[in-house]
């Protein structure tokens, strides 16, 4: 079958591979008839994420049919036949964290636990096609995928809702929603959003679907904060602008109740210590990148909260930690908990009350992906998402 | 209870053949392998301990090297080469390698020996000597003893939360053929009857090592602790405990503490570290395995990254 393969920074190909095989009882394989490629995706074509391997298949967005079931599935949950979307992260739906709905935190996904715990004290969950540290599973940008654990991981979608319409509830739907959520929105609150683009364009939206009074998006790119006015937000362009002094003037001089840092430390990627000199050189970099969440602790109200969805890896510098203290600000984060919020979302796409597909701009076949990658890469203004279809 | 001494013992034929009876020299009986590790004042015997396959390989290699070795000797080079040589063709012609004796591991193979000693293959702990006569294996050690997990021994205790009632992962750890499931050092565990079990594990390189274990308490539910017995590849106890936690059902906290002399002493731990398998480490790995299987009835697996490209 065809397969999007990571070879290297900035190598990525289109490769014949073998075919996914059912290795565990609870196990399918899915004939995946869509998928996409997530910023985050871009962190592993820069290079900036440890423990990628020559020849790993990528992509964590995708949705298909199910084509082929292990023994063990709960067929009650199941058949083959259906048309599923696969959240990113590979959960197990029946240890402490999952009991919970942390399924980002499922104790039992992650075949290579060792490295992330020599980094973190814990490991999180294994995730499709984003590193070994991750649980080194395949990923979705291929003819085919195994899905582990498919009776807890694999949810049904209506045949009346397009692929276009469903297939970010594997990730930036239930990112951006996870955000606005965890930013403990009230009634007239005003959010600030650093990050224009697919997880802030979901969070805004949520924000405003969470009963948000005002969003407010803080990017630099034009196109995406063009997507960000067409959803009702107020922009502030970076380059143009000081935020800090912008946001006073929109809230009266007290700052906004809720924060959401949708950028990420990407430059920090998923540095673990092993990669300690390069932690040190990315901390260089980050004293920029880390300007955004920085600037949100600085900026919001006291006793609000600062929601963090964009990715961080390492350790940061120059945490103003005593303005967190000072403030009584709250800060809530983590990866998604995509099994979570997946079924409620899903309501929403279907009473119309959201529709996903306004972050598509570019679909292309699956042979074209590198080529994608490459765009995606380099015209940030233009290529907000992109489609794969096998 | 059971208590040890009043158990009949069953060795192994491989077992026995780490510290073979065959001796190239018949007058001195294998020197026990305790003798060997801790480098005492006895006589080091020459252990049988490659398998036929390998001292056919070993003999060959080795007459290779000498023959175009010794040519070079004459004029002053290849003194290595010839050295190798015949090393290789010393071990290829007496079945002994210094280098896995020190280590304790063996080659060896139970079934052809078999073949040519039939009256061995019943696996008692008699040993038929060159001369045709059957004896009491003198290499029928006893035990450790606590002294020597002192001074030599490797403790490990790890832990790991559960999931799921106590009673659930004590009747799992019970039934010790499924401990190959998680326990990926082992090879196989056979219960040999209520107490007793034959174990056997992967050592580096390709390695197995045997040992015979008993259990030496049982109580249902809550703990199970073990010891080997007898001439042990690894002598090791330990055992492992299924505790409540307070305040929330159904969830068990499985604590293992583990014991165990490697073969060759710090050595075989030295040796094993650079496979890394860390005992610690192997044992945390085991108990994350465990807690899979008892959460979600399998083991998480992801393929060794298959598939991938080229």
């Amino acid at each position: 079958m065809k397969a999007l393969t990571w070879h290297s920074k900035f190598d990525v190909r289109v490769s014949n591979v073998d075919m996914p095989k059912i290795l565990n009882p609870r196990d399918a394989i899915l004939k995946v008839t869509s998928t996409a490629i997530c910023g985050s995706d871009l962190h592993l074509y820069d290079g900036y994420i440890p423990t990628m391997k020559s020849g790993d298949i990528l992509g964590h967005e995708f949705m298909g049919e199910i084509v082929e079931l292990g023994a063990g599935v709960d067929k009650s949950k199941l058949a083959v036949g259906d048309r599923v979307v696969i959240p990113f992260n590979v959960a197990c739906g029946s240890c402490f964290f999952c009991k919970k709905q942390l399924t980002s935190c499922c104790d039992n996904t992650n075949p290579n636990a060792a490295i992330p715990r020599a980094a973190y004290g814990s490991s999180p969950a294994g995730m499709f096609g984003y590193s070994h540290m991750f649980g080194g599973y395949a990923g979705g940008q291929a003819e085919y995928v195994r899905v582990p654990l498919a009776d807890f991981g694999a949810f049904k979608v209506p045949e009346d809702l397009t692929d276009d319409q469903v297939l970010f509830l594997t990730d930036i739907f239930p990112t951006g929603y996870m955000a606005a959520a965890n930013a403990e929105i009230e009634k007239g609150d005003t959010v600030a959003v650093w990050g224009a683009g697919p997880v802030g364009q979901f969070a805004l939206r949520s924000a405003l679907l969470l009963g948000a009074e005002r969003v407010v998006s803080i990017d630099d790119v034009p196109g995406r904060l063009e997507m960000s006015r067409a959803a009702g937000a107020t922009t502030i362009d970076i380059s143009k602008e000081t935020v800090s002094d912008k946001l006073m003037e929109l809230t009266g001089g007290r700052g906004p109740d809720r924060c959401i840092d949708a950028v990420g430390l990407e430059a920090h990627g998923m540095s673990i210590d092993a990669a300690i000199d390069r932690i040190k050189v990315a901390t260089f970099l980050a004293t920029d990148r880390a300007h955004a969440l920085r600037e949100a602790i600085q900026c919001c109200r006291k006793g609000g909260t600062v929601s963090v969805p964009g990715v961080y890896g390492g350790v940061i510098d120059k945490f103003p930690f005593g303005a967190a203290f000072g403030k009584g600000l709250t800060l809530k984060m983590g990866q998604t908990h995509v099994h979570r919020y997946l079924p409620e979302l899903l309501k929403h796409i279907q009473a119309g009350r959201l529709d996903p597909t306004f972050v598509i701009t570019h679909r292309m076949p699956l042979s074209d992906a590198p080529n994608a990658y490459k765009m995606f890469s380099e015209n940030k203004s233009q290529v907000i998402k992109v489609v794969l279809k096998p | 209870m059971v208590t040890p001494n009043s158990v009949t013992r069953t060795i192994s034929e491989t077992t026995l053949d780490q510290y073979d009876l065959e001796t190239m020299d018949s007058e001195s009986p294998a020197t026990k392998p305790r003798d060997l590790q801790s480098g005492s004042s006895a006589k080091q015997s020459t252990v049988r301990n490659v398998g036929s396959n390998e001292r056919n390989i070993s003999l060959a290699a080795g007459a290779l090297l000498l023959l175009t070795g010794l040519p070079k000797l004459m004029r002053g080079r290849g003194i290595l080469q010839t050295a190798a040589g015949a090393g290789l063709v010393y071990r290829g012609m007496t079945g002994n390698c210094p280098l896995y004796q020190h280590l304790g591991l063996s080659t060896r193979d139970a079934q052809h020996d078999r073949q040519s000693s039939g009256k061995r293959a019943s696996g008692s702990s008699k040993g038929v000597y060159p001369d045709g006569n059957e004896r009491d294996t003198p290499s029928s050690k006893p035990s450790a003893a606590p002294s020597e997990y002192n001074l030599r021994g490797i403790h490990v205790e790890q832990s790991v939360t559960i999931s799921k009632p106590a009673s659930d992962c004590y009747a799992f750890w019970r039934e010790l053929g499924l401990l190959p499931q998680f326990m990926h050092h082992l090879k196989s565990v056979v219960e040999t009857d209520q107490t007793h079990s034959h174990w056997v594990a992967s050592a580096p390189l390709g390695f197995s090592v045997e040992w015979d274990a008993e259990i030496i308490n049982d109580e249902k539910d809550r703990l199970i602790a073990w010891r080997s017995v007898g001439n042990a590849g690894v002598d090791n106890s330990g055992s492992v405990r299924f505790i409540d936690v307070p305040g929330r059902e159904d969830s068990t906290e499985v604590r293992v503490v583990l014991d165990y002399i490697p073969p060759a002493g710090k050595l075989g731990s030295i040796v094993a570290s650079l496979f890394g398998e860390e005992p610690n480490q192997t044992v945390k790995a085991d108990l994350k395995r465990f807690q899979q299987l008892m959460e979600t009835g399998e083991v998480a697996t992801n393929g060794d990254g298959k598939p991938r490209a080229k």
